[in-house]
């Protein structure tokens, strides 16, 4: 959505684990990016889609005045109302990029770059099988990073050994790939990463024919139906494709991936278990660390279940 | 002259009183009776750890709330269809008692059985068992109180508000219609300023917002509107729509009669207590809107009538203190009373509910700009400044932020609002985290509000 001139970039790879009472580690850990950011003179951008980030953008982002933005994600999406909101707001999106020094581009450049961006993301998506589970993740995280998508590059995954198992949650970090590496070495394979940085992320792959008209209509609607994720009201788009890759890719048992205090993750283990009918093994950001021997023997141990 | 002090009664003493009042005549509702009742009949035990007021009219609007599940079900039974509005406190109730045989009320209230029942109900331990654990807000208890049946009558239609709302709430009540309750969602958006140039619209409160935030809350509101009049078997139009904020205006009305009388006077006469449960009326009149208007009636001639002659209920010394958030546990605000504090202000989180909503345009505008005013969906910094208003006009000397434990709004909101209260007003605050049964904790509790009030105390001598 970038207009010429500016440069975005995701800050998830740059976060560090910290705690603080009650509120998540991952927002917690946004805000101080964001502060540091704002003190750097970028512009910063939050997403609402949890009470903690929207509240966190009270307390960082407003004070950075007009170079902070909170893009009103709508949790309902089956109304015409959720859409018009959305689409209201990427209006409003819109004139903050200007705002910014950013320049709106021709219909015909908008075109182009919804076309190259539905096909980095197919050919990142039918990679998931090519790479070892922490290899995926790094390069769906350098394509959110600048947008480019490096896959070409010697398939480094061990064919179609391991036990496969989905890794459904919230954002993992750089320095939390390591749970990957533990499911890996714990004879699992990751077949999904369903977390909000993995696979998910990439959003749904919706044919289109020929070339998308590149208005801001259709820039609007094709990141308003790609939208997959817990806190979306139902929920049920994000059961819906992740029952399609867990039957479609024989998964075992399911790895639901959270922070500490983020409610809207650690409430659907339950569900989870229910719809897929698999055993599950919830971790959280606390036992992060892939040397955290607790971590380990607690895979090693659902890795042993799954055989 | 010095005020005469009225002490308040414990469970047993108001059986004696209650004894008292019939055999003098005492006339009551068709769910009158003594309170002590509601703890062999229901196990609310919890009853028998608080203070009450004396007033007849304290008796009725208690047992007005206890009987709530047991009048759902008799309403029910009578042909009604049950509404379970979720989230919104204070809006779709509103519509859906305009339509003749609707009944709405929140199972969120479940959030306060636990504690009436002092967790005898286990309630809490079966919301864990249904994957929702501690580390959540005490409204769990509702999920689990949906599973059994067994508390209030299961709701033939629910309704939830969903987006700028907290997420312990935004889970359960997805993980309920995964358990197989259908929700219809609506969606609040995030209350924000409008941007330069962007058209805008006063709410409720005196908050500014854009004008598109209105527009997709009434379109909003008009979903659930079509769908409570189906369920009604009515068609629904402004007319209804009129009749409905009349209504819930009166009731607004008289609890802003009530707050002003209670919370400015001298010393107080209605203790901090009943006039939680009294604002509570306010968010879906406790399944009984014209008995809500008598409830609330007796208690408002009540105070007028301590007011007059100089009764009330706490010391004339009190410490004002403006409460911020209701409690898990109904002891708390007794104990505030018994430390030396009383209410003088308060935002239960639902100060929407409390406001007119606007009779001079469409009815569902006027709703949609009164849900959007929600303290609880804009940011916190709306919030403490109403609270700064407020608690200057009714001249608190302390602020306490009462943390709901588990909640995610807590996280943060506290320090936002006492940080407001301290730049704008240099009073002194405490965040307490209360629990459903804050026994265990009394001792923290005890020490964090007693050194509040002593520091209020402390403040007054150093004025010159």
């Amino acid at each position: 959505m970038v207009p010429r001139g500016l440069f975005s970039a995701r800050a998830f790879g740059t976060l560090t684990l910290r705690m603080a009472e009650g509120i998540c580690s991952f927002a917690q850990q946004s805000l101080e990016l964001a502060r540091m950011h704002g003190a750097q003179g970028n512009a910063v951008v939050f997403g609402s889609s949890c009470d903690q980030m929207r509240r966190g953008f009270d307390i960082v982002g407003v004070p950075q005045g007009t170079r902070a933005f909170l893009f009103n994600f709508p949790a309902t999406w089956q109304s015409g109302a959720a859409w018009r909101l959305f689409r209201a707001e990427f209006d409003r999106f819109t004139r903050f990029l200007e705002r910014l020094g950013g320049c709106r581009q021709s219909d015909e450049s908008v075109a182009a770059i919804i076309d190259s961006a539905r096909d980095t993301r197919t050919r990142l998506r039918s990679s998931w099988n090519k790479l070892s589970a922490r290899g995926f993740a790094e390069c769906i995280a350098r394509f959110h990073w600048d947008g480019r998508a490096i896959v070409e590059c010697a398939s480094d995954a061990d064919g179609d050994t391991g036990v496969p198992v989905a890794v459904v949650g919230g954002p993992l970090m750089q320095a939390q790939l390591g749970i990957l590496d533990a499911i890996e070495l714990a004879g699992g394979r990751v077949a999904v990463n369903a977390t909000e940085t993995g696979e998910r992320s990439l959003g749904l792959e919706t044919p289109v024919q020929g070339r998308v008209a590149g208005n801001i209509d259709c820039l609007a609607q094709f990141f308003f139906s790609r939208i997959i994720d817990v806190w979306q009201r139902p929920n049920t788009r994000l059961y819906a494709w992740l029952r399609e890759r867990i039957e479609e890719r024989n998964v075992r048992g399911i790895v639901l991936w959270h922070h500490v205090a983020c409610d809207l993750w650690r409430a659907e283990a339950a569900s989870l278990r229910e719809a897929f009918n698999l055993p599950i093994l919830t971790l959280d950001s606390e036992q992060a660390r892939s040397d955290d021997l607790r971590l380990v023997h607690r895979i090693a141990a659902f890795m042993e279940i799954l055989r | 002259m010095k005020h005469c002090l009225l002490k308040p009664l414990s469970l047993d003493a108001w059986d004696d009183r209650y004894r008292e009042l019939v055999s003098s005549g005492l006339i009551e509702p068709f769910y009158g009776g003594p309170l002590s009742r509601h703890v062999t009949a229901s196990g609310d035990h919890r009853l028998e750890r608080l203070r009450f007021d004396s007033s007849p009219a304290a008796l009725r609007l208690w047992n007005f709330l206890l009987t709530e599940n047991e009048r759902l079900r008799k309403a029910r039974a009578a042909g009604d269809r049950l509404v379970g509005a979720m989230k919104d406190l204070g809006t779709v109730p509103v519509m859906a008692y305009a339509l003749e045989g609707l009944r709405a009320f929140y199972p969120d209230g479940t959030w306060w059985t636990p504690c009436l029942m002092e967790e005898t109900d286990c309630l809490l331990p079966k919301a864990e068992a249904l994957g929702i654990d501690a580390s959540f807000c005490p409204v769990r208890a509702m999920l689990a109180a949906f599973q059994d049946g067994g508390h209030f009558p299961r709701p033939d239609f629910l309704v939830c508000s969903a987006g700028a709302v907290c997420d312990d709430f935004s889970a359960i009540a997805q993980r309920l219609e995964k358990l197989g309750f259908p929700v219809l969602w609506w969606e609040m958006p995030r209350r924000r300023a409008p941007e330069p140039g962007e058209a805008q619209v006063v709410l409720p409160g005196g908050m500014v917002t854009a004008r598109e935030l209105v527009d997709c809350v009434r379109e909003e509101l008009a979903r659930v509107g079509e769908a409570l009049a189906e369920l009604a078997g009515q068609t629904p139009s402004d007319a209804i729509w009129n009749k409905a904020v009349r209504a819930a205006n009166q009731v607004r009305g008289l609890l802003a009669e009530l707050r002003r009388t209670v919370y400015h006077a001298p010393v107080a006469p209605v203790p901090a207590l009943e006039m939680l449960i009294a604002e509570m009326l306010a968010i879906h009149y406790c399944s009984d809107r014209e008995e809500t208007v008598a409830v609330l009636t007796d208690l408002l001639d009540e105070a007028r009538r301590r007011l007059s002659t100089r009764i009330g209920v706490v010391a004339e010394n009190a410490v004002r203190v403006f409460w911020v958030n209701p409690v898990a546990d109904l002891r708390a605000m007794n104990l505030l009373e018994e430390w030396g504090g009383c209410l003088c202000g308060s935002d239960f989180m639902f100060t929407h509910a409390l406001d007119p909503i606007p009779e001079d345009m469409p009815p569902l505008e006027a709703l949609a700009r009164t849900a959007l005013a929600d303290p609880m969906v804009g940011p916190a910094a709306d919030r403490a400044a109403r609270v700064v208003r407020e608690a200057r006009a009714a001249k608190a000397e302390a602020v306490v932020v009462a943390r709901i434990p588990g909640a995610s709004h807590s996280a943060t909101e506290g320090r936002v609002i006492l940080e407001a209260v301290r730049h704008a007003l240099g009073l002194p605050g405490v965040e307490v985290e209360i629990a459903p049964v804050c026994d265990a904790m009394q001792p923290t509790l005890a020490g964090r509000l007693q050194a509040l009030l002593e520091t209020a105390r402390a403040r007054r001598v150093k004025k010159p």
